[in-house]
């Protein structure tokens, strides 16, 4: 079942040259007569022979079909491979007898690219065909690749000279790159040599500052050697892979992918292996440190444990003796997810026994605007709820939209290749040709930041071709509930009089009994149509929302889009004829300041044509069914709880005071400063307002180095912990090799502020007490596990189903009505009960900020690293170098910029100074920036200064970051100015 | 008759995302030096010829993974004159020993697969002041390195490290001579191809597509 959308206009292909090496005519006429259904036909020249097939490889044969055993027949094997050699480079496509293995075989050894079973050519010969042509320009592009260079090996880091080119070319190994700049002059990208001089001097390794490069100790294995079992647990997307540790000496020496029960889940990542390099990083955090002169120059002095917790403590207790308890905020954040040491672990838990601030768990300030959306659409808690990961193959579609999990899910992407195998099909979504878009079966591009105008389209598509699932909309959502035209509200029977004892169901229009009843007793109820309800004026949902859809009509959004109105038509109709189908987002429009919008767009697409709570359906952020997370009684002992802070309205409480004064800060797993937004508002403003700013952290971070004290934590390796995932599974985390130098575990971090606090004894237990406690009271998928259990077996599942969760599987929808909701009531203050329209607070193209700031700038996740862990490691740091700005080459060449270039990013807020990469995969009108890289990469500036801090009232899940609601210009940086 | 083993490494285009997990995987196991990578995706535009008009939104993308060849008619092996390059009599893969290797580079010159070396011309650099992964190679300066199919992990009958490391299974290793290898039932069964099959090479590495 083939995806396939009209593809974009290409460029005619000319026709090909096939040599079929054929000696059977009739066999020869079937497939030419086949083979002319190619478009355009191919050009064929028959060869009855070896050596007559060696004479037309002068014609340079796209491809060459051969009846090999035909013609062993009559020729020796060698002959036959006579054949492979005049071949060259011309993929080999044998017809086989029959489908025997032994047939097979031989053909392979022949050298034989592809295979057909002749009597199944009707069928199998076009397809073969296609996939041996379709790939040549990837084979010719890499041939090309591998031997234009002139024959010299790569010296370690050197460039290497390209003869053809007659300039100095890097030799390119890096995927981090999309396409790279089709650049007239060479093959690959030529930084011009004026550049070469300034990339030399630190070869990009300015994060090496200070760092002595050793010869290694002699390469062996003496010496004891063991293994150990652990998990990662960075937010990378709830992968939580499972690591086999290997020590030696003392030293953790190997990470490789741990074993699970089912073995899909076992796989780690090229970040998850460098933490081999991390541990023994030299620029590890090993001692408290108490800062000397001003915040953020970087001057420290050494102190013992004992005066970092008591001067801490100390001037904790004088914040809230001076303001309250409540001025003191502890910020852990989604550094580290484990269940101690981690988000939603011991700090949040001293913060509750203290009565002071927390990360409120429940409204994470970003990455909760498209979920504020799914959550009005489809009831309470359902923000990030999605149909299971491991349930996509049971999609027949799936739409990936706004996100692009080849690089920010990459250990969950081999669910969406399962997929892809079993004939589902996957259309992408993105204003960038990305590396999700280049597996797809289909890349869509958008303009930045016009999804709803293509969502929208949708709607208005399947509302007006009626390709709905009547039954489903009229049984589960809102469509036909009846809503008054004076205040907008859902008629109900409360209203009404002579209705009473209905309570206050929500009404529709019976058409049947040509009457308004509770939505449960109506026969056949109405979508349409206009009604008066004991005076009260009334219409069904369904007609308002078709109204409000009316003037979004394909063509009336194709120029904002960037795609013929043919296509989002075609769109709609794939999407709502092919069933189950699934709309997969994360959180690249959770960045714009009407994610929610998008959230509820989505989520009313899926509602309307019945894809919700079925296997293979659905439409949200992920694929989880549970929590990441464990959040139990530890994080709320004895029933105290902490006040909650929503992070991105944190800055702004600190500013002015309101609704209470925030006055000290506690961060942990929280690169605060290189993270949040407006950092130049954060470091002139915010921070200073701060009478005390402690971050305990692996390394000294942008936010490390702002702060007043300084913590070094231990690594996941050197403390005992757990983690609620991946999939059905939860792992242990044994302590495997001691916290270097004065590193501590949180939990004894905490707990030395705990003993100061006065509630030491919360945290006097050993940690797997602990864990007992969380298992217990974190829900029913672990109650009844035993810590003592999971820490002997390393691996438990949890109490699920064998299936993957389906979300939504009861269609139990806990919103107002008890029904999928388009039209939400709560949203009628803001104007919005309909998911109308909704612009960009600043990337808007028809704004006037557009005239002075035309690129819009987009953020995106590097598969290098999880936002700023894993940006000082070495191995790392060789593949992805330095932060660059990718750029659509029209937008260069109209500033002069050329691929290696410094360039300048800014606003009126802030900017960065970093070398520009031109790419055909981005689009015009936008600059591409990777996120997590911290100051010290930078040429200059940071791209956190040019980020605002704008938040959308309407969001059910509070206040959310949009970072890339964001305009931007961009410039050549004069040589010598800014740079290093 | 016993007969010889023919290692390939068979490689899913489809399934490659270009990630580098086996590139990192490697230089772990071999404790690669600063700069040393024995195996490398190249990112590769699949629009042909160098701005032949194709332009965003009608671009392409590709990942395939580089490294040594290990072929069977590999050049390498008859040139080098210290027999450092030699093909490893029982597991079959094309090694490289440092500590016979004079950095003449003959190899490099006749291997039409540029860039599945490294000429480590300097001391060889660490971060780390131990040796990481169970290769116990000791790196030399002025010497050529390239990927050894892991021999050291064959030896212990185990899959080289980038095999066992990628997240998506791109990566099959196995013995071609036998036929109900996983190696053979692919390429039975997947079209695929070669780099530089008209070099007359015999390379051991397949793409399939």
């Amino acid at each position: 079942m083939s995806a396939h959308l009209p593809p974009p206009d290409t460029h005619p292909a000319p026709a090909v040259t096939i040599v079929m090496a054929v000696r059977n005519r009739r066999l020869y006429d079937t497939l030419a007569q086949i083979l002319g259904r190619l478009s355009p036909p191919p050009r064929l020249i028959r060869a009855a022979s070896p050596a007559e097939m060696c004479r037309f490889t002068a014609e340079h044969p796209a491809l060459i079909v051969a009846d090999a055993f035909a013609l062993l027949e009559a020729h020796t094997s060698n002959e036959l491979h006579t054949v492979k050699r005049c071949a060259g480079a011309a993929p080999v496509l044998a017809l086989l007898p029959a489908d025997a293995r032994e047939y097979r075989d031989v053909a392979v050894r022949l050298g034989a690219n592809g295979m057909v079973v002749v009597e199944r050519s009707a069928t199998d010969l076009l397809p073969e065909v296609e996939r041996l042509l379709g790939r040549t320009p990837l084979v010719d592009g890499v041939a090309r690749r591998i031997s234009s260079i002139a024959q010299h090996s790569a010296p370690a880091g050197e460039a290497v000279y390209d003869e053809s080119s007659g300039a100095l070319s890097w030799l390119e190994d890096r995927s981090s790159r999309a396409v790279e700049a089709l650049d007239p002059a060479g093959t690959f990208d030529a930084p011009p040599a004026a550049t070469v001089e300034a990339l030399a001097p630190d070869n990009g390794r300015t994060f090496l500052r200070g760092l002595t490069l050793t010869a290694a100790a002699p390469s062996g294995t003496a010496g004891q050697q063991w293994h150990a079992r652990t998990a990662c647990n960075l937010n990378c997307g709830g992968h939580y892979c499972g690591l086999d540790v290997t020590v030696r000496d003392g030293q953790i020496v190997k990470i490789e992918p741990a074993d699970f029960p089912d073995d899909r889940y076992r796989r780690v990542c090229l970040k998850g292996i460098s933490y081999v390099q991390m541990v023994a990083h030299p620029d590890r955090l090993h001692y408290p440190l108490k800062r000397i002169g001003a915040r953020g120059e970087g001057r420290w002095e050494r102190i013992s444990w004992e005066q970092a917790l008591d001067e801490i403590a100390d001037r904790m207790r004088a914040t809230i003796d001076a303001h309250s308890a409540e001025s003191l905020m502890f910020f852990p954040y989604s550094g580290q997810l484990s269940a101690l040491n981690g988000i939603s672990g011991v700090y949040l838990r001293l913060a509750s026994l203290l009565g002071a601030s927390g990360s409120d768990l429940n409204q994470f300030g970003l990455d909760s605007a498209v979920p504020s959306g799914i959550q009005d659409t489809f009831g309470a808690g359902t923000g990030y709820l999605a149909n299971d990961y491991a349930d996509l193959p049971n999609s027949r579609l799936v739409l990936i939209w706004g996100a692009n999990p080849v690089h920010s899910r990459m250990n969950w992407w081999p669910f969406f290749l399962e997929a892809k195998r079993g004939g589902t099909g996957l259309i992408t979504i993105d204003p960038r040709y990305s590396a999700t878009a280049a597996k797809s079966d289909a890349w869509l591009p958008v303009r930045p930041g016009a999804d709803l105008h293509l969502a929208l389209a949708l709607l208005n598509v399947i509302v007006e071709r009626d390709w709905i699932d009547r039954e489903f909309v009229l049984g589960h959502t809102a469509a036909p509930l009846l809503v008054r035209d004076d205040d907008g509200r859902y008629l109900r029977a409360s209203d009404v009089p002579g209705m009473r004892g209905a309570g206050d169901s929500p009404l529709v229009w019976d058409e049947a009994q040509e009457r308004a009843v509770p939505a449960a007793e109506a026969r056949q109820p109405a979508l349409d149509g206009a009604y008066a309800v004991k005076g009260i004026a009334c219409r069904p949902a369904y007609a308002l929302l078709r109204a409000m859809l009316a003037p979004h009509t394909p063509d009336a959004v194709a120029d904002k889009v960037g795609l013929a109105a043919a296509r989002i038509i075609e769109l709609a109709r794939r999407y709502a004829t092919t069933k189950p189908a699934r709309i997969f987002t994360l959180y690249g429009i959770d960045r714009w300041h009407h994610g929610a919008t998008f959230g509820r767009l989505i989520a009313t697409l899926a509602a309307l044509t019945g894809n919700v709570g079925i296997p293979g359906g659905g439409a949200g952020v992920d694929g989880f069914c549970d929590s990441a997370l464990f959040v139990s009684d530890f994080t709320f002992p004895d029933g105290k709880a902490y006040r909650p802070i929503n992070p991105a309205g944190l800055p702004s409480q600190i500013l002015s005071g309101e609704p209470y004064p925030i006055k000290a800060a506690f961060v942990a797993f929280n690169n605060w400063l290189n993270q949040w937004p407006d950092r130049t508002r954060m470091c002139q403003d915010v921070l200073p307002r701060l009478d005390l700013l402690v971050t305990a952290d692996l390394f000294m971070t942008e936010t490390a180095r702002w702060s007043d004290y300084v913590l070094p934590a231990a690594m996941l390796f050197e403390r005992e912990d757990m983690v609620k995932g991946p999939g059905p599974y939860i792992q242990y985390q044994p302590a495997i090799v001691s916290p270097p130098g004065d590193c501590r575990s949180d939990l004894a971090i905490a707990a030395g502020l705990a003993e100061r606090m006065g509630v030491g004894e919360y945290f006097a237990r050993p940690a797997l007490d602990y864990l007992e406690e969380v298992l217990a009271s974190a829900g029913p998928e672990t109650a009844g596990l035993s810590a003592q259990d999971l820490r002997e077996r390393g691996v438990l599942r949890k109490n699920v189903p064998d299936e993957p969760p389906v979300a939504h599987a009861e269609r139990r929808f806990a919103t107002p009505t008890g029904r999928i909701e388009f039209y939400v009531e709560r949203l009628l203050p803001y104007g919005r009960a309909l998911p109308d329209y909704e612009p960009p607070i600043e990337a808007d193209p028809d704004g006037a900020l557009a005239r002075r700031f035309p690129l819009v700038c987009l953020t995106e996740h590097s598969r290098y690293r999880v936002h700023s862990t894993f940006g000082n490691i070495p191995w790392l740091r060789e593949l992805d170098r330095e932060p660059e700005a990718l750029l659509h080459p029209s937008e260069a060449r109209s500033r002069g910029i050329a691929s290696g270039d410094p360039v300048r990013i800014f606003n009126d807020r802030g900017y960065a100074v970093l070398r520009a990469r031109l790419s055909e995969a981005a689009p015009p009108g936008a600059v591409y920036l990777s996120q997590g890289w911290q100051s010290p990469d930078f040429l200059d500036g940071h791209p956190q200064s040019l980020t605002h801090d704008r938040t959308n009232p309407a969001n059910a899940l509070g206040p959310n970051c949009s970072f890339s609601d964001v305009l931007v210009e961009i410039a050549r940086e004069r040589p010598g100015h800014g740079a290093r | 008759m016993a007969r010889a083993k023919h290692y390939v490494m068979v490689i899913d285009l489809h399934a490659c995302t270009g990630c580098d997990t086996c590139s990192v995987a490697c230089k772990q196991e071999n404790n690669l030096p600063e700069d040393v990578w024995w195996t490398r995706v190249i990112t590769v535009s699949a629009n042909g010829e160098a701005n032949n008009g194709h332009a965003y939104p009608d671009v392409r993308l590709d990942y395939l993974p580089l490294g040594c060849q290990h072929c069977v008619e590999g050049p390498c092996v008859d040139v080098c004159p210290t027999a450092a390059t030699f093909r490893h009599p029982e597991l079959d893969c094309v090694m490289q020993d440092p500590s016979l290797c004079i950095g003449c580079r003959y190899c490099t010159i006749v291997c039409p697969y540029t860039g599945v070396r490294v000429y480590a011309q300097d001391q060889p650099r660490y971060v780390l002041p131990f040796p990481t992964g169970d290769n116990t190679i000791v790196h030399r300066a002025q010497t050529v390195e390239k990927c050894t199919f892991c021999a050291h992990r064959l030896a212990q009958g185990q899959e080289p490290a980038c095999v066992a490391a990628c997240p998506t299974r791109a990566r099959t290793f196995g013995d071609l001579n036998d036929p109900d290898s996983v190696v053979a039932e692919l390429l039975r069964s997947r079209a695929h191809f070669q780099l530089l099959p008209e070099k007359g090479t015999v390379p051991s590495v397949y793409y399939l597509i």
